[in-house]
């Protein structure tokens, strides 16, 4: 018995896969990824070694096309190396990049060729990004619904089919290009700095993700099963509604075939592809190259690796690796070329202009376009064909949606435009078994649409919800994911956009939350503050000034070091840790004064510590003067450093509170926050350096959430002169008057000014 | 159709009338002779309940797409044999698979055709043959005529 179930496939392309594992019951299960968050959040290539369900399906043909190319290409041979794309996240289970209190480290390791697989993962770069958790294409739509193939996807995907793929190609390319001459912009202005080839080799990595992500819809244009005019769109607005669209691709599915879900649907039966697998004995699938007219053998989807071993295919191959390498190389050329020189290419190699028809006027012939209508039961070469198009199945098809919702098409419409075509292309078969005028989407005959959705070919203005071109703006949320996606890359621009106010406001926060949260907080801190931290003051800094003091953009200060004994990336770490304050060194007089936290204190690893309310309305920090050091005093002290008499020191500081602190210091009458400087017994003689309003501290917009804890926004910077006293006392007066709070004073660095 | 056509066709289809080619203005240049020659498989609705395939919603048939969001199955049994659509369907399948450039031409398949009047089916209503030649004549491309006098707006095939 021959039992035929089809489905509409998971990709209609050279096969893209996702592999994941999932811990069971008994073992240990590797597997495919379901569409939607899974896809974005695993790798795109099997782990080496592992045996993956499905895996003699499960071929990442994209990758390895992309691999071939560029080892072929002449690039450097690093550029197949794995790298790690590294955003944070910010809300509970979402990979929605953040730029701000991440709880998260998303750490994603690819290499290029994965990265041509993204167009069957997600819509989009910005999309995949943000973990395909939002809908780029509707935003109205549910992201999980939006993401799966069958659903949303495959109506989008006619851009993976000639003539649109080139659409789809030039726009990235272009990006590509554009980014790559970035790179070489700042790998000239970087020049001699090679200590700051990290920026310079993210943005070269970026500019060939681009052109990975763009060759997808090249490969695509070069599989058999994709040289031809489907019908459809990817822009909604082409579309009357949902069903047309759904209607539209699964028709198209019919001609391309679907062996890559079928099989792993319903894995006892074997399926081929009728336009992409190899034809029974006596038949061949051809195409029309568009570079010299000649005619070419071809396969597609899933048999790459018969291609590879049939010299009747080699043509096939050697024109999309011409196509390919010439696209890559003109990216790469571009840039500044910091992963190496640009060698020659792989001898027998033969370019061809992948701006020109000869990479994107290849087209199945007729007749095979009508063997690719067909059902092929079996494999090669005992396959069976079983007429569907053209044939008299056509007159007993019949068509329902199980959509969600209220979704719907006139279906005799449909099948008989279906029919219709089937019968122009089987009549094309026999006429013109060579000619191409089918694939180029029927155009001369009366009407080639289908369900008023013309062949591809009618539609080719890009979609507005393809990734954005250069530059990006950070203030648009997908630009900002994309942005944040290639942060390092992205450090150029950001010299000119981060304020130094938003750099401060990551400090100081990496004893907050869990250690998951911790350590993010504090990476993130130093991912973002890194190209703009001068270690050390304006009078006096590092010498290897960081990437944004090279381009002369905004750059903040460390406050004081250890001259060029502190390590750069060291003193990034202590900035955002705030421990770098008490690493100082300050003349004392004549001598020098090390300062040093001491005690218990030190346990809190920096210039900040729990100080548990005392039962009075006062919470202090001390500043003295203890011998050569400054340390604290007790567990219930911090200690800062002392200068000399009549030094001035310069600091700002918030609060982190738990949220009950703020509340009743913000409901009660006089909610103001006071410095005061005191010496002897705090209380005593104070002066008032500062009198902060409830507006600055308790204002909604002014305080963060941190559940059940709250932060106040940096305080302004306050200059301490210090007099001839001996036991000066700074005071952070709260209004809070009975209780016992968990309390943070947070400081940052304090600069000696004189 | 005009008598003239009507004519040519039938003096074409026997040659039993050369006398009309005299009577009529001559069709220029598209009207085409049948031509009939060879071997060919004739499909029949019987071929398609060869396939067992795994039933469609309802019982209905046999499923050939299936996915959580759409279903498209083939209702053999189902198939209402005078319903417009089936007709067209069934008259384009049956001249497309006769047609074989060089030894049978859309004329020659037409002509080959049961004709749906006579309770005949797959086959084409007996305007279509007629049709044809008009629409050649108007068109001059054998295929796009064909496709006109089946599929178009005027179709031969009433109801489509």
């Amino acid at each position: 018995m021959i039992v035929l179930l089809l489905s509409i496939p998971s990709a209609w392309a050279w096969q893209s896969e996702c592999y994941t594992t999932e811990e069971g019951k008994t073992e240990t299960v590797y597997r495919l990824c379901e569409d939607g968050k899974e896809k974005a959040r695993n790798r795109w290539r099997p782990e080496p070694g592992v045996i993956y369900e499905h895996h003699d399906l499960a071929i990442p043909e994209h990758a390895l096309l992309w691999d071939s190319a560029l080892l072929r290409a002449g690039l450097p041979e690093e550029l197949l190396s794995e790298f790690e794309l590294r955003t944070f996240g910010g809300l509970e289970d979402s990979w929605v990049p953040v730029d701000a209190d991440p709880l998260f480290v998303i750490e994603r390791t690819v290499d290029l060729g994965q990265l041509t697989q993204l167009p069957d993962m997600s819509y989009t770069l910005y999309d995949w990004a943000s973990g395909n958790e939002s809908c780029p294409v509707d935003a109205s739509l549910d992201p999980e619904k939006c993401h799966v193939f069958e659903k949303h996807m495959g109506s989008y995907n006619s851009s993976h089919f000639l003539p649109q793929a080139r659409v789809f190609y030039t726009h990235y390319h272009a990006l590509a290009l554009d980014r790559a001459g970035r790179c070489a912009e700042l790998s000239a202005e970087l020049s001699g700095r090679s200590d700051l080839d990290e920026y310079l080799l993210a943005c070269e990595r970026e500019a060939l993700a681009m052109e990975a992500v763009g060759q997808h819809y090249l490969q695509d244009a070069w599989s058999s099963g994709h040289m031809w005019e489907r019908w459809g769109s990817p822009a909604a607005s082409d579309w009357d509604k949902l069903g047309t669209a759904v209607a539209v691709a699964a028709a198209s599915g019919l001609w391309h075939g679907v062996k890559g879900l079928a099989e792993k649907k319903f894995p006892k039966y074997d399926w081929d592809d009728a336009m992409c697998a190899p034809p029974p004995a006596g038949e061949a699938v051809l195409y029309v190259d568009g570079k010299d007219a000649s005619l070419q053998h071809a396969v597609g989807d899933l048999f790459l690796n018969f291609a590879q071993n049939s010299s009747k295919h080699t043509p096939q191959l050697d024109a999309l690796y011409g196509c390919s390498i010439a696209g890559m190389r003109d990216v790469y050329a571009a840039t500044g070329m910091k992963h190496g020189e640009l060698l020659e290419v792989a001898e027998g190699t033969e370019l061809r202009d992948v701006g020109s028809d000869a990479c994107w006027e290849q087209r199945v012939t007729n007749q095979s376009l009508q063997s690719g209508s067909q059902l092929h039961v079996g494999t090669y070469p005992s396959q069976r064909s079983y007429s569907i198009g053209g044939g008299l199945m056509g007159a007993a098809l019949k068509f329902r949606f199980l959509l969600d919702g209220e979704v719907s098409i006139d279906s005799r419409a449909f099948w008989k435009d279906y029919n219709r075509h089937s019968a122009e292309l089987a009549l094309l078969a026999k006429d013109a078994p060579q000619g191409t005028e089918a694939a180029r989407g029927f155009y001369g005959v009366e009407d080639p649409s289908l369900l008023g959705m013309l062949p591809n070919g009618g539609y080719e203005t890009l979609p507005d919800w393809l990734d954005p071109a250069y530059p990006w703006d950070p203030n648009v949320i997908q630009e900002q994911w994309l942005s944040l996606l290639f942060a390092d890359s992205h450090a150029a621009e950001r010299c000119e956009t981060a304020t130094p106010e938003y750099l401060h406001n990551l400090r100081l926060l990496d004893q907050l939350g869990e250690e998951e949260e911790r350590t993010a907080r504090l990476a993130f801190c130093e991912q973002m503050a890194k190209p703009h931290l001068r270690i050390g003051t304006e009078a006096s800094y590092h010498p290897l000034d960081p990437l944004c003091g090279v381009l002369d953009g905004r750059v903040v200060y460390s406050g004081h070091h250890n001259g060029a004994a502190v390590d750069p990336d060291q003193g990034v770490k202590d900035w955002c840790q705030g421990t770098l304050l008490l690493d100082g060194q300050f003349e004392s007089g004549e001598s020098e004064t090390a300062w040093e936290l001491y005690g218990e204190a030190q346990i809190s690893s920096g210039i900040y510590t729990v100080i548990p309310h005392t039962g009075s309305s006062m919470l202090d920090l001390y500043i003295r003067e203890w011998g050569d050091h400054a340390y604290a005093r007790g567990s219930q002290r911090l200690l800062a450093p002392v200068p000399t008499e009549g030094a001035e020191f310069v600091f700002r500081w918030r609060v982190l509170a738990k949220d009950d602190y703020f509340r009743f210091g913000c409901e009660s009458a006089d909610p103001r926050f006071l410095v005061r400087l005191d010496s002897g017994e705090y209380g005593q003689d104070g002066e008032v350096l500062l009198n902060v309003p409830a507006s600055d501290w308790c204002g909604d917009d002014a305080v963060k959430d941190y559940g059940s804890w709250k932060l106040s926004p940096w305080s302004d910077e306050v200059t301490i002169r210090l007099g001839p006293k001996e036991d000066p006392i700074l005071s952070f007066v709260s209004l809070v008057n009975s209780g016992v709070y968990d309390v943070h004073v947070l400081v940052d660095s304090v600069r000696r000014v004189k | 159709m005009t008598p003239c056509i009507w004519a040519w066709y039938a003096w074409s289809m026997t040659t039993l009338f050369p006398f009309l080619i005299l009577a009529c203005p001559t069709p220029a240049t598209v009207v085409e002779v049948p031509l009939l020659e060879g071997e060919w498989e004739r499909p029949a609705w019987d071929d398609l309940e060869e396939l067992e395939l795994p039933p469609g919603p309802d019982g209905e048939g046999y499923v050939l797409v299936e996915t959580p969001e759409v279903v498209v199955w083939a209702d053999i049994d189902g198939i209402e044999f005078e319903e417009p659509l089936t007709v067209a369907t069934g008259c384009s399948a049956s001249v497309i698979a006769c047609y074989q450039p060089g030894q049978r031409n859309l004329s020659g398949c037409l002509g080959d055709t049961p004709v749906c009047e006579d309770g005949l089916t797959p086959c084409c209503p007996r305007r279509c043959a007629t049709d044809y030649q008009e629409a050649l004549r108007r068109l001059e491309e054998p295929a796009r005529a064909f496709m006109d006098t089946v599929w178009g707006t005027n179709s031969c095939v009433e109801g489509l």
